[in-house]
């Protein structure tokens, strides 16, 4: 089939993939505006910093903000370990969660090179995302002295609770637009599918061709127009002729 | 004149023959009779793999552009099973074909005319229990031969040719076949079947036809106004 061939196929099955982008799109719509549970983020920094005091003055080498680095691989296990997560989900009872739930809506993140290691904590509210994160970071920072025996750790910027935060998965326009066109693609591989399957007689020339026959007429769909009664008209006309004749005098 | 304001009635050709379908009539008739160059084609029978293709539509109205030319047409219901003829052109249908092969009835007594000039109807009776020994008997032999001298053209509505053995035995009457295909609804493989089994009986078909086809672009209105 030529490049015409899809395009006539394509015009024949329009409303068919308008139907399927249009319900696709409707879907998502309806989707993530009722029947998405909005997510929240809250996040955390802590700084990692050691600075040896030799005869009371602050030095600061290279060799200690490497070491620093180096320790907030570990760190980032140790807040993801029960050690932590025990003692955030008994300290902090009103926040409802068990340890294993703390586990799993918390991630850390840190930027390469840097001593800044940043905790998020997702949540069906923003609120309580912010409490969490920040109930996280507080008990990690009391109690990493004890588990390493360095009082290294800082808060940087605790999550605020009272901000005006919007939900990170409510993408409604994004996921209608990707609905629409997944749905207008998936329509149009459908529309060629059903045409490949469809083993029938469609043209005068595929049934000339694979039937070996002449195609002596080719009769439309009759609809309601064509069954109108104009016998009347037409015999009236045959009748009078007077249109035809007039003309030519 | 009630008939004539029928509304299930599929004869395009006659109610409107301004229409495009029944300009694609006209260009069946005309297309056969060029088919015909050698032998005069005097016998004209429909065939289709499956029921409800549009056989007795496509034949009623052809009958009626051979009508219209002035040709005296008779217009067989060869289907004994499931008859349809006498519907399209709102007749009884008490006796007809099955009446005057079992000896009960004359021909002169079971033919109507239609509301067509020119156009008579043989419709098929009562459904018998044995249609194909009947179709196939010498009696129908010499009936149609009979027949044959009194008209222009003689035509045949059929069963389907898959479901059962009718319309061969009536090809073997006829000097050609049209070959109606449901366009988009019948099968490629049983339209194949339905040629070869007509082709083993040495039928001649003249051609096929495309029913039903969908969103045809045909220039519309030539001629009009």
């Amino acid at each position: 089939m030529e490049l015409k061939g899809y395009f006539r196929l394509l015009q024949k099955k329009l409303w068919l993939i308008v139907a399927i982008a249009l319900i696709a799109g409707v879907g998502a719509g309806v989707k993530s505006i009722f029947f998405t549970q909005p997510i929240y983020e809250a996040s955390s920094k802590l700084i990692v910093n050691q600075t040896s005091n030799v005869q009371g003055q602050a030095m600061m080498d290279f060799s200690m903000i490497q070491t620093n680095i180096k320790l907030i691989n570990s760190y980032r296990e140790i807040i993801k370990s029960s050690a932590i997560m025990d003692k955030v989900a008994t300290t902090y009872p009103d926040l409802g969660l068990t340890s294993a739930q703390l586990m799993n809506s918390t991630s850390v993140s840190t930027a390469s090179e840097s001593q800044v290691m940043s905790i998020t904590v997702q949540g069906t509210s923003y609120e309580k995302a912010a409490k969490t994160v920040n109930a996280i970071s507080n008990v990690f920072q009391s109690q990493i002295p004890l588990i390493m025996k360095i009082d290294n750790v800082a808060i940087l910027s605790e999550a605020k609770v009272d901000s005006n935060a919007s939900p990170i998965n409510m993408k409604t326009t994004l996921s209608i637009i990707v609905s629409l066109f997944a749905g207008l693609v998936l329509a149009i591989a459908l529309v060629f599918l059903m045409d490949y399957l469809d083993d029938t007689f469609k043209s005068e020339a595929e049934l000339e061709k694979e039937l070996g026959l002449p195609v002596l007429t080719v009769i439309s769909k009759m609809k309601k127009d064509d069954l109108k009664n104009t016998k009347n008209y037409v015999s009236q006309q045959k009748v009078g002729d007077g249109k035809y004749v007039a003309a030519n005098q | 004149m009630s008939r004539l304001t029928n509304d299930n009635n599929s004869l395009v050709t006659y109610f409107n023959s301004k229409s495009q379908i029944s300009e694609g009539y006209r260009k069946l008739r005309t297309n056969i009779q060029f088919s015909s160059i050698d032998s005069h084609i005097k016998k004209i029978m429909v065939a289709s793999a499956e029921a409800g293709e549009g056989k007795t539509t496509t034949i009623s109205n052809l009958a009626v552009t051979y009508a219209q030319e002035g040709k005296k047409v008779l217009l067989i219901d060869a289907d004994l099973r499931n008859p349809s003829l006498h519907q399209v052109f709102s007749v009884p249908n008490h006796i007809g074909l099955s009446s005057v092969l079992s000896n009960q009835y004359s021909v002169e007594e079971v033919l109507r005319e239609s509301y067509i000039d020119n156009l008579q109807l043989f419709t098929s009776g009562p459904i018998p229990p044995n249609p194909s020994e009947m179709i196939g008997s010498n009696r129908m032999k010499r009936l149609i031969e009979k027949l044959e001298d009194q008209y222009d053209v003689i035509m045949f509505d059929t069963p389907p040719v898959l479901a059962v053995t009718d319309a061969l035995i009536v090809s073997s009457l006829c000097d050609g076949v049209l070959l109606v295909v449901n366009s988009g609804k019948v099968k490629k493989e049983l339209v194949k079947k339905t040629k070869a089994a007509l082709e083993h009986v040495n039928a001649r078909i003249l051609g096929a036809i495309l029913n039903n086809i969908k969103n045809v672009e045909v220039p519309v209105g030539y001629g009009e106004k």
